[in-house]
């Protein structure tokens, strides 16, 4: 008997990191469903999820009081309720409003025909109903982060100009993102504008992490706002949050609408919307997919009010007629390949504000003729891009 | 499923492991067998069919090839024939992080005792099967490729059929093939066993990437005599843990640089970036490969299987030909014994030993894929090998730094060829490693390789120690020690998180 205990003690030390990789997944199992078991966190045990993973991600169950319809993101105090005090004003006339989306044949709805639609308001909206929706299906929920509002917001109304010398314009605004701000800093060539950004940066580290600043000085993002005033502050952020709720996302988003108030009273902000991923990378993504991007626009496009804060839409330049990003500007199925920026950045200089002492082709309509003229005598291929652009435009 | 899913750590390979270790001699090929065939039916339902169908028609062939043998080997004892022919040997299998040297096994008992000449039947069943094999893997790996060739240059209008490539395809044909070439070589037993055989072709831990591992060097474990030892758990475990890490700390880690340099393209990136990108990537394939494999060894090892080693530092190499004698070595050393040397080798006319070079590696380069940049890739690799053969190769093996300086250069070149499958971007992403300006580029001022070395520092650092040969010898020399062992665990359950939280990533090699 002795003999038989040796020689299995024997066998133990032959292989303690066997015995002790086994010991710790046995206990995390252990521990994992004892945690699921006092409703900590939650029980899911599946072929690809062993029941400590819940741990591990931290998935903790979501209380009854929190559950809300797929379109319900936080009600109540909204961390920019303060400027829903200076957004009384009517946003703008149809007539003046130039942006106008692919979709747009289909029924616009209002906030308030929302309500009547759904019995219920889908967010707090600061601007007394500014940001207008179309009807849009993202299709059946993939995953448990994802949503399907059941509509999309669309680029706030106002009367755009067209940015005639966009270094002069972009001079002292201050973009900051993810890595799609990075993309757009390296290859837009507007060099009198900051671009502040970090690959993978979520709301949620906005104001801790340093951030890399193209035409400028790495900072965090409230020193960047210390050092202000910018004339615009462009933000771009929600790809990295992607499996991670909306609601909380939304919540974040707001607080640094906020903080950018704080610092900056009467910096317009223009929220820039999460673009879409392409086909390929949606169908191999639970979460990563256009139902849960729009469901992140959606929750953010409450906050603009179309007096200092835009909501703008480059999606529609962007997207194939599924509404998908199309497949040949990107590789990786959601950034723009660098030699496609350009489609951004020349929505973004048809949505321009206008500025004192500037002169715009809206002004000017016989500018228009000169450019025809001009254009005839451009390459026939460079004018085919730039018709099939504005096509996608209109 | 793959070796760094949870799914196979905590669920598949422990259950798998238990019913494994009930089992009892014999009883644990067909456990292993079954275990092989839901591993591969989990990751690819209808192609087990196609793997179970190749398992019955190379044995049908191997068997037919050794009834021919017995027939004749009758008939020489009939006519009282003999005549003795030197019994070859089959290769002891490279050892693995040691594992076990005393465990060589000098039992030959079982393999052919005489060689008889193979003689026009059994050549022809080795032909059949050699169809069969090389038949398969073209229907499913290269006629889309090929259809669309003619069609291009014919205008035949014929488009492939869009075959999903099933799963470890390309490695268990090789390894089926190498197993009828050796029964006609008569380098197995005289009658090899059904279930030996299914084991040896399906066995979970090399079906997906390899090794692609010989059936002389499994044939000892399936024999059975002896249990599995306690030291091979030890020995596997940490030989997995070191592959996890490989494949989800480094290789996952680097490819995000790798990624950010090919997300914007060629049209975007200066000549640092397209160099600090192209290394990366020369990273990411080296940690993710050799992770793989070591995860293979592990596992094979914690069933007792003695599987041979895939890389040997083949970044510490001066030349190309010292790299590729380093790299994948067990399908470097396939192409040698049952294509190079039956050609003739190198023991021939100048022009001949080139001749076969040439056709070794263009057939290395579409065996890793059916497009043009791979035949390219092939090329390449042929070209530079020649050269290193013809003048420079010996020289270069003595230079202490300048070999090294030479591989940092050609290294990346060669992975670049080899990852990027759309030749025009091929050829962009080319033009901008030598700096020759692209119409229509779109660079600005801004220093993207600066600011790819700010955030990627520390895991390119990380990569190049560990793509010298310290910590491996590191490892060797403390592998006893029992801190050693709680910093691999630490690896272990770090590289889990990191699962948990990133989702898998697949093994570049598992589209091949």
């Amino acid at each position: 008997m002795a003999e038989k205990i040796r020689k299995k003690k024997n066998k133990i030390t032959k292989c303690p990191l066997f015995i002790l990789v086994c010991l710790t997944s046995v206990g995390m199992m252990i521990y994992g469903a004892l945690m699921a078991f006092k409703g900590e966190y939650v029980w899911e045990l599946t072929w690809d999820h062993p029941v400590f993973a819940a741990v591990l991600l931290d998935e903790r169950p979501v209380k009854e009081a929190e559950i809300k319809e797929p379109v319900a993101v936080a009600e109540g105090e909204s961390p920019i309720e303060l400027m829903a005090e200076e957004s009384s004003e009517e946003p703008v006339s149809e007539e003046e409003s130039s942006e106008e989306e692919p979709e747009s044949e289909e029924p616009l709805i209002s906030d308030e025909e929302y309500m009547e639609m759904y019995g219920q308001i889908p967010f707090f909206v600061d601007g007394g109903g500014a940001v207008k929706y179309i009807n849009w299906d993202a299709g059946e929920p993939r995953s448990r982060y994802y949503d399907n509002p059941g509509i999309r917001p669309i680029t706030s109304e106002y009367p755009y100009v067209h940015v005639t010398d966009p270094l002069s314009y972009y001079d002292r605004c201050l973009f900051v993102g993810d890595s799609r701000i990075g993309g757009l800093g390296t290859y837009a060539g507007w060099d009198t504008a900051f671009f502040a950004y970090k690959n993978g940066l979520t709301v949620y580290g906005m104001m801790e992490q340093n951030l890399s600043v193209i035409n400028g000085m790495n900072a965090t993002f409230p020193e960047l706002l210390q050092v202000g005033p910018y004339k615009r502050i462009y933000i771009m952020l929600g790809i990295n949050e992607i499996g991670t709720s909306t609601e909380s996302y939304s919540e974040e988003f707001g607080n640094i609408l906020a903080t950018i108030r704080q610092y900056q009273p009467d910096t317009p902000i223009i929220i820039l919307a999460n673009t879409f991923v392409t086909k390929s990378k949606d169908l191999s993504s639970n979460s990563t997919n256009n139902g849960n991007i729009n469901s992140k626009n959606v929750s953010i496009a409450r906050y603009a009010n179309g007096e200092d804060i835009f909501y703008f839409d480059v999606n529609p330049v962007l997207v194939d007629d599924e509404g998908y990003l199309r497949e040949e500007i990107s590789r990786d199925g959601v950034h723009l390949l660098a030699q496609h920026y350009y489609l951004w950045v020349d929505w973004m200089n048809e949505h321009g504000f206008r500025e004192e002492g500037v002169e715009y082709a809206e002004d000017h309509p016989e500018w228009a003729e000169e450019s025809e003229d001009s254009s005839d005598s451009e390459s026939d291929e460079d004018s085919e891009d730039t018709d099939s652009d504005t096509d996608n435009t209109d | 499923m793959v070796f760094s899913d949870l799914a196979f750590i905590f669920h598949f390979f422990p259950i798998f492991l238990i019913v494994y270790y009930i089992a009892r001699g014999k009883a644990r090929n067909i456990v292993l067998l079954l275990g092989s065939l839901i591993f591969y039916a989990l990751g690819s339902p209808i192609y087990v069919l196609l793997l179970i169908a190749s398992v019955l028609i190379n044995y049908l062939i191997a068997n037919r090839i050794q009834a021919v043998y017995a027939l004749k080997r009758i008939e020489a004892k009939l006519d009282s024939d003999t005549a003795e022919n030197k019994q070859e040997e089959t290769e002891s299998s490279i050892e693995i992080i040691d594992f076990d040297k005393e465990d060589e096994t000098s039992e030959d008992e079982g393999k052919t005792e005489e060689h008889v000449k193979p003689g026009v039947a059994a050549t022809i069943w080795l032909i059949t099967g050699l169809i069969y094999n090389l038949g398969v893997l073209c229907v499913f790996k290269y006629l889309d490729f090929i259809l669309d060739v003619t069609d291009s240059a014919f205008g035949t209008g014929i488009k492939g059929p869009g075959l999903a490539l099933p799963l470890g395809i390309s490695f268990y044909t090789f390894q089926m093939i190498s197993f009828i070439v050796d029964v006609y070589r008569q380098n197995t037993e005289n009658r090899v066993s059904f279930i030996h055989f299914a084991v040896y072709s399906t066995m979970f831990p090399q079906i997906a990437s390899g090794p692609i591992t010989r059936y002389g060097e499994v044939i000892e474990t399936l024999k059975r005599k002896k249990g599995v030892k306690t030291a091979y758990l030890e020995k596997g475990m940490i030989a997995f843990i070191l592959g996890l890490g490989y494949k989800v700390l480094l290789a996952d880690k680097i490819a995000a640089l790798w990624n950010d340099v090919w997300r914007v393209g060629a049209y975007g990136i200066d000549v640092a970036t397209a160099w600090l990108g192209s290394w990366a990537y020369s990273m990411q394939i080296y940690f993710d490969f050799w992770g793989y494999s070591l995860m293979a060894m592990g596992v094979a090892g914690m069933l007792g299987f003695n599987l041979p080693i895939n890389f040997t530092e083949p970044y510490s190499s001066k030349t190309m030909t010292g790299f590729w004698r380093n790299w994948h070595v067990t399908l470097g050393r396939w192409f040698k014994d049952y294509l190079y040397i039956p050609l003739g080798g190198n023991r021939c006319s100048k022009i001949r030993m080139l001749f076969n070079m040439l056709v070794v590696w263009l057939l290395t380069g579409i065996w890793h894929g059916a497009g043009y940049n791979f035949i390219i890739w092939g090329l390449f690799l042929f070209a530079i090998l020649t050269i290193e053969k013809l003048t420079y190769g010996k020289w270069m093996e003595n230079t202490k730094v300048i070999g090294h300086i030479y591989m940092i250069i050609l290294i990346p070149i060669s992975w670049t060829i080899f990852n990027i499958t759309d030749i025009s971007e091929l050829g962009a992403y080319l033009m901008r490693m030598v700096n020759i300006p692209l119409e229509g580029m779109v660079v600005y001022g801004f220093n993207q390789f600066t600011e790819l070395i700010g955030t990627y520092w520390w895991i390119m650092g990380l990569c190049i120690l560990f793509a010298t040969p310290f910590p491996m010898r590191f490892i060797r020399k403390y592998k006893n020690n029992m801190f050693t062992k709680l910093i691999l665990l630490a690896i272990f359950w770090y590289s889990v998180y990191q699962v948990a939280i990133t989702g898998d990533n697949p093994f570049i090699y598992f589209q091949f």
